[in-house]
């Protein structure tokens, strides 16, 4: 059994070694690597802009930075990103960021939906960013459960991207419109869905959100807080975690929730607009936005 | 405890560290004794890392299978046998019936009442289905059952059996071992070589490697298929059907292969559950590559005791029959009966037809290798929905909405990759090629091979514990 035993000892210390030349080589391609991932993420932290634009896909596919820029003549980045669609992704970013420069205001685009119990598993694309930020580190041990597996292993830090990043070295998907992306038009028809179910907002989430808004009081942020359009009728209790947050913090608070429900052309699928329907649902913002960003 | 889980690596190293101290360090006399309960403990420290309280039904279960048999052994007379048999059965298939089938039969008890005309209203017993306990309930009727037929003794040593029915690699999800061939070996000493545990390590990382890169990525594709299945084509529903044959034969495949992997290291064997499926010709010879311990169980002890192929037109009925329990056997839903029903039928048209004993060579062999391969698909569609209403609409709009399917090219390149690695090693173990890297007399190579092996998993697995499909079986 000698020859299993020695093989094993050295196959562990093997790992390890490339495990950590691995991880390095990985971040070093990280930095020259041109996805919409990555690109987004240099962006928010060094960009500089006073006005951030933070949320998920829908905030990358809503909100059309060129026109926030013309017309209320800010400094304007949207770093909504792509299938960050979890809660806890904003305060690790907040704090990110935080780390570099302090926008003047954030807004927050938030998805009720996101307040409900659903996987973590998004955050693990945040794994290279792990060693950056002390607070950022704690609080993506306290909410994702494979925190351990980032530890133990450098490689797996950078697992969720490793192919894009390695081919982004060598092409790029990101769209440079101010972090703002157009959504495809749909293939079909798109319904409108019903779901009246009354959900329980997880406390957890509730709370990260909470860390969200009380740190950018900290840091004298003005955070002003959006729902986006989507193409659903839901119960009409389901927005009031994000109403009672508002009220709670004295927070402006924009809804548009509702504003193209009988307009199915303007929406990708029931979630996302596609651009035509950004373009409208950003005109209207603007016109909200204005008397706000005035005081 | 998940195989794929950061608990279970550190889990695995502890306990073979100490396994492997034991068998080193513990006097010879006793050796033995204390490796098997030593193993025992595991195996329940193992299964109560779910939920502790039905550890007790395995326990039971134990108990039940182990009295029975020694009962059955001390009757002189084949009448006072049977009831053993039945006591032993009865008991091991109540918790089968109460937590697998009881809300299934209630549901559909209330809709026939219903339109009937009356009304019913069942209590509801709300309960989780053990883990696993599919697998050890058969494990422990086949014990029972060959003891009868005398083709093994009955243990004496309870602890000896209790450790059978409870080995922690093929608890939870088989393979379904026979007790001829396991408990032997709890018998005596396990026999140690490092060819053996090489062989095993290497097995551990391919089925890691199957389940974490093949089936994992194809379950985020088929996931989005199937729960959002109204808002695609058809197209997406045939790549999606595709896709989950891909899924499902990684995960349970991956599965085995670390279960015999794990076992291999202690030096004990597992029988083969898997022997490349994918090359079968035929949907017969599709059974006999896979999930084999299921396969020749219900053979053993359901077909052959009806009547087997030698009973004329009632052959065709044994075969159906056979594969509708098989079906519910994996899940208390009627998409698993017609799964079943579905794999019975191409059974019994093949039989009928004459494929299932032809050997087919050049464009032949081609075109049934194909249609074998589409059926099967087609068949596992019924496996993956939730409903029989959404498996004939997908099937439905395959033929009536085409249309170019969901398309995400970095996934499809990590399923390629998956793929591509299922493939090699399928192709090599069907033409018995000499290729094992991971035995090689060279300690370097030895080692570049399993460092290579654990960093491409890392970097391209999907590590974050998703379950295997058959642990809700």
């Amino acid at each position: 059994m000698k020859r299993f035993y020695y093989t094993i000892l050295i196959c562990l210390l093997g790992v390890f070694v490339a495990d950590r030349a691995g991880g390095y080589a990985l971040s070093v391609i990280g930095e020259h690597s041109n996805i919409e991932f990555n690109q987004k993420m240099n962006t928010m932290m060094h960009g500089n802009n006073d006005f951030l634009l933070m949320g998920t896909s829908r905030c990358h596919h809503h909100y059309v930075s060129q026109m926030m820029i013309d017309s209320l003549g800010v400094d304007l980045y949207n770093a909504g990103i792509k299938k960050s669609g979890n809660i806890y992704s904003f305060y690790f970013e907040l704090c990110l960021l935080l780390k570099y420069h302090v926008p003047k205001v954030i807004l927050l685009d938030l998805y009720v939906q996101d307040l409900y119990p659903h996987d973590t598993n998004y955050l693990n694309q945040f794994g290279p960013y792990l060693g950056i930020d002390d607070e950022a580190d704690e609080f993506f041990a306290q909410v994702n459960e494979d925190y351990p597996l980032h530890q133990a292993s450098h490689l797996y830090r950078h697992n969720s991207h490793v192919l894009a990043k390695t081919l982004g070295v060598f092409y790029s998907n990101y769209h440079d419109d101010h972090g703002y992306s157009p959504a495809q038009a749909p293939s079909g028809p798109i319904k409108l869905q019903v779901d009246t179910t009354r959900y329980t907002p997880e406390q957890s989430r509730v709370d990260a959100i909470e860390k969200f808004i009380l740190k950018c009081k900290e840091k004298n942020i003005k955070l002003i807080l959006s729902i986006s359009p989507e193409l659903y009728i839901r119960n009409e209790h389901h927005y009031d975690p994000i109403v009672a947050l508002a009220r709670k913090y004295d927070l402006p608070l924009i809804q548009n929730q509702r504003l193209l429900i009988d307009s199915p052309d303007y929406f990708r699928d029931n979630f996302h607009l596609c651009h035509k329907g950004a373009v409208v649902f950003t005109e209207k913002l603007i016109t909200q936005l204005k008397p706000l960003l005035k005081e | 405890m998940l195989f794929n889980s950061f608990d279970f690596l550190i889990f695995i190293l502890i306990a073979l560290t100490l396994f492997f101290g034991i068998n080193h360090f513990v006097p010879l006399k006793c050796r033995r004794v204390v490796s098997n309960l030593y193993l025992l403990g595991l195996s329940y420290y193992f299964y109560m890392s779910w939920k502790c309280e039905y550890a007790l039904i395995l326990l039971a279960i134990t108990i039940t299978t182990y009295l029975c048999a020694l009962g059955i052994e001390k009757c002189d007379h084949k009448k006072w046998k049977k009831p053993f048999v039945a006591i032993s059965i009865v008991v091991s298939m109540s918790f089968l019936l109460v937590f697998k089938y009881y809300g299934f039969a209630m549901d559909n008890l209330g809709m026939l009442a219903s339109f009937m005309g009356f009304k019913l209203s069942p209590v509801e017993l709300d309960l989780i289905l053990p883990i696993g306990l599919s697998f050890f309930t058969f494990q422990s009727i086949s014990y029972v059952v060959d003891v009868y037929r005398k083709k093994v003794n009955a243990e004496r040593n309870f602890f000896t059996y209790a450790l059978y029915l409870s080995f922690f690699p093929q608890l939870v999800a088989g393979p379904i071992e026979r007790s001829y061939t396991l408990l032997p070996q709890f018998r005596e000493l396990p026999k140690f070589d490092s060819k053996k545990a090489l062989r095993g390590l290497n097995l551990m990382l391919c089925g890691y490697f199957i389940k974490l890169v093949l089936a994992d990525h194809c379950s985020e594709y088929v996931d989005a298929i199937f729960n959002n299945y109204e808002m695609h084509n058809g197209g997406s529903y045939l790549v999606a059907s595709l896709l989950f044959f891909f899924q499902i034969y990684g995960d349970f495949s991956g599965y085995s292969l670390i279960a015999i992997g794990c076992a291999g290291i202690m030096g004990y064997d597992l029988m083969q559950n898997f022997r490349q499926p994918m090359f079968a010709t035929s949907v017969s010879n599709f059974w006999r590559r896979w999930h084999i311990s299921l396969t020749t169980w219900f053979k053993d002890y359901v077909y052959i005791p009806l009547g087997g192929s030698r009973c004329g037109r009632r052959t065709y009925f044994n075969l159906f029959i056979v594969f509708l329990l098989s079906g519910l056997w994996h899940g208390a839903n009627w998409t698993f009966v017609c799964w079943g029903a579905l794999n019975g039928m191409y059974l019994c048209i093949e039989r009928f037809m004459g494929w299932s004993k032809k050997d087919w060579t050049g464009v032949a062999r081609l075109c049934h290798w194909f249609m074998t391969f589409v059926l099967v698909m087609l068949a596992f569609a019924f496996f993956r929905a939730q409903t029989v209403a959404q498996a004939v609409y997908m099937m439905k709009g395959i033929v009536t909405n085409p249309g170019m399917p969901y398309f995400s090219p970095i996934l499809m390149a990590y399923i390629a990759l998956g793929v591509a690695g299922l493939l090699a090693r399928d192709y090599k173990e069907e033409k018995g090629l000499e290729f094992a890297p991971y035995d090689s007399p060279r300690l370097a190579y030895r080692c570049a091979y399993f460092i290579g092996m654990a960093t491409f998993i890392l970097l391209f697995g999907t590590l974050n514990g998703n379950t295997f499909i058959y642990f809700q079986f």
